[in-house]
């Protein structure tokens, strides 16, 4: 469509493809080919325990699967869990993972004969119904440190947000940790959900190239007062802001991806937020009545966008962080700011 | 460090001189309404003019990245570039690829030395966003053409070496229309301000009567005009001038906001649209370098970016109201502000309006 359509490269092509092409011959059974074919943990090195490949290879999955019919932690596993136990020396254990990384839900622990226990309630958890177990962190002793725990050993109440995907309130009472490490030097529980949010930011891009598609070709078909809708002015003028904000969402990404870093990660959570609340509205207006209705494959994204949008700290969220992160340095620079970032974050 | 690093370091060396000897003061929309000649020639002699211009034109050689540092680091400091900005963005690259070898040896050094003011002739009284019924007409005339017709909102016509006229030659629409350059001042040529709703004079309608343009003058080919048009227009619609233009005022307003104003999101948020406009920026001009016209990216990037800067000057009105500063704006805060509130209207309608722009885009989606 327009050239600057986010990342297609050979490789990514065809993983998009192979993609599309589990999808089709699976059905119901898609999990299991994922896994088969090793994909929640792309992007972590085998050294690490991961399947290999970079943060751009897990992110053409991520943003593939997005669109799918599927609920599952693809993106949890690798690219949010994967990374953060790479990042503090923990190796990865082939199982699906769960971050519990929304602010204000912790866990508390205990050391009792050099096993920690860990008590409390962990909500908003997502994949929790088909992951093993939850990465968090806990204070332990006074270090805060990143723990995975058996979801086997929680009571689980079960919920869903708007498109229907897990997410899960957690309770533990005194359940052993299965792996633990302190949380790397210079990391912050912020930095871990940071990565959450680069995971939902990723998938919002994948939504919205789709969302845009749909409603452009929507909108060349159906006819009213005698033609296309895309044949009247004020809807073609909906369609161009849809793919402008479209092509806004894949740069914040794509820059995302480049140079990873906290600093990116909230500009592109902001940035793909701010233009799946406006294309989403977009998308339905255009649509009409179509759009609402279950059996047609709007609501499957919008609903997703919604979500996301507001998960893993919503747009208003990550711009506060950016702006306090800014006027913190002495005689902030504006300009700097934007081509350097700050406090050694990577711009 | 990367060479564009070294070139940044080098612009803002040179602009922090400039500052400290007080010689421009920083302005917002500087590209339009800050002409000076000594600014330019001092920038000329740095070599900072031109740098994706070849060498034996006194260019940098370099490429598309090389500009864009340069422009994105003047537009950042507000500082005075409009005298030579519209020769070096869109003159240029149509004399490298439509100039006679005469033309080029006589322009380019000029450009690339900062020595050369030009003047964009597009629109008319009846032809605005409908460019194609440009009227202007030119006659052919021994040893040249002679051009009859108006053009207007003429940016610095009045202070131009020349100007590139788009007139008709013959034919309909899209069909028939020439480049000229025509020199100014011009005995057959009459230039009037247009003044804005500030009271200030950037803006020019100029006024040709059988004024003679020689054949040596005359850009590219008889007809082609159309097309050669919409390429510069592609250079005059991607470049960070489409999303920095505020960006003095946003900085003279974040000073005195202190650690902890009540919306420090308002900061944030535009610190993401920038960075996001910069990223776009970068590959669609990227995208320009490699030959491809980039026209649908080109109008959503200008689109959105024209829109995000309109929008920061209400932002800019959020901050100076901030309860959480620690100082009130400055009189330089107060200026700017004043200054860009007068030009915010026009940041969606110059260069093609947002309408036209996303009519561009909707065509390109629905093809």
């Amino acid at each position: 469509m327009s050239a600057l359509d986010w990342d297609r490269t050979e490789t990514r092509v065809a993983l998009r493809e192979s993609l599309a092409d589990m999808q089709a011959r699976a059905g119901s059974g898609l999990l299991e080919h994922l896994i088969d074919a090793e994909i929640p943990w792309i992007g972590i090195s085998t050294h690490d325990g991961g399947a290999g490949g970079d943060l751009g290879d897990a992110a053409i999955a991520v943003r593939t699967l997005a669109t799918m019919e599927l609920d599952a932690p693809i993106a949890e596993t690798g690219l949010v869990c994967g990374w953060a136990l790479a990042s503090c020396g923990l190796q990865l254990e082939r199982q699906l993972m769960a971050p519990a990384f929304e602010l204000g839900t912790s866990l508390t622990g205990i050391a009792v004969d050099g096993v920690v226990r860990v008590s409390g309630h962990v909500d908003e958890v997502p994949g929790a119904l088909a992951a093993q177990a939850i990465i968090t962190t806990v204070e332990i002793d006074g270090v805060l440190q990143l723990c995975a725990v058996a979801i086997a050993d929680a009571a689980v109440t079960s919920t869903v947000n708007l498109a229907d995907e897990s997410r899960c309130s957690l309770t533990y009472v005194s359940a052993p940790v299965v792996a633990s490490a302190p949380l790397a030097a210079g990391l912050t529980r912020f930095d871990l959900l940071a990565r959450l949010a680069l995971a939902r930011a990723i998938q919002s891009c994948g939504a919205l190239t789709e969302l845009r598609d749909l409603t452009i070709g929507y909108a060349r078909t159906r006819e009213q007062f005698g033609r296309p809708l895309s044949d009247l002015q004020v809807i073609a003028q909906m369609l161009a802001e849809l793919a402008e904000l479209t092509l806004s969402a894949q740069a914040a990404v794509a820059a995302a991806i480049e140079r990873p870093g906290t600093w990116q990660s909230a500009i592109a959570k902001s940035v793909t937020g701010r233009a799946a609340r406006r294309a989403a509205a977009l998308a339905h207006q255009v649509h009409g009545a179509m759009g609402m209705s279950q059996e047609y494959p709007l609501g499957r994204l919008t609903t997703r966008l919604w979500s996301w949008t507001e998960e893993a700290g919503r747009p208003e969220l990550w711009e506060a962080w950016i702006g306090e992160q800014f006027l913190l340095q002495s005689s902030p620079v504006l300009w700097d700011t934007v081509v350097n970032g700050v406090r050694g974050e990577s711009a | 460090m990367t060479q564009l690093d070294h070139l940044r370091a080098r612009v803002r060396a040179f602009l922090a001189e400039e500052l400290a000897e007080r010689r421009f003061t920083p302005h917002c929309d500087s590209w339009l309404v800050g002409n000076d000649r000594a600014f330019s020639r001092r920038l000329g002699a740095q070599h900072l003019i031109g740098l994706m211009l070849p060498t034996e034109f006194g260019g940098g050689g370099g490429g598309v990245a090389d500009r864009l540092v340069v422009s994105e680091e003047l537009l950042a400091a507000g500082a005075p570039v409009a005298a030579h900005w519209f020769a070096e963005r869109q003159f240029a690259p149509s004399l490298l690829r439509h100039g006679t070898s005469a033309q080029q040896l006589e322009w380019l050094p000029r450009i690339t030395g900062g020595e050369a003011c030009i003047a964009i002739g597009l629109s008319e009284p009846d032809a605005g966003s409908d460019l194609a019924a440009v009227r202007t007409r030119a006659v052919a005339s021994e040893g040249g053409w002679r051009i009859t017709g108006t053009k207007i909102w003429t940016s610095g016509a009045h202070l131009a070496d020349a100007m590139v006229v788009l007139a008709r030659t013959g034919g309909e629409r899209h069909a028939g229309l020439t480049q000229f350059i025509v020199r100014l001042p011009n005995p057959d040529v009459t230039v009037r301000p247009i003044r804005l709703i500030s009271g200030e004079h950037h803006f020019n309608e100029v006024s040709f009567t059988e004024a003679f343009v020689p054949d040596a003058d005359v850009l590219g080919e008889i007809g082609n005009g159309w097309t050669q048009a919409m390429q510069e227009l592609a250079f005059e619609r991607a470049g960070p001038e489409r999303y920095l233009s505020t960006l003095p005022l946003l900085q003279a307003m974040v000073e005195g906001l202190g650690p902890q104003p009540a919306d420090p999101g308002a900061v944030g948020r535009i610190i993401a649209d920038i960075s996001t406009f910069r990223v776009v920026n970068q590959r669609v001009i990227e995208h320009l370098a490699a030959g491809d016209t980039a026209a649908i990216d080109i109008a959503m990037l200008k689109s959105s970016a024209t829109a995000f800067e309109q929008r920061s000057v209400a932002v800019a009105l959020d901050l100076a109201a901030d309860p959480g500063r620690v100082s009130p704006p400055s009189t330089e805060a107060a200026t700017l502000l004043r200054e860009s509130q007068f030009q915010a209207p026009g940041f969606t309608i110059r260069g093609g309006t947002n309408e036209v722009l996303r009519g561009i885009v909707s065509k390109g989606l629905l093809r």
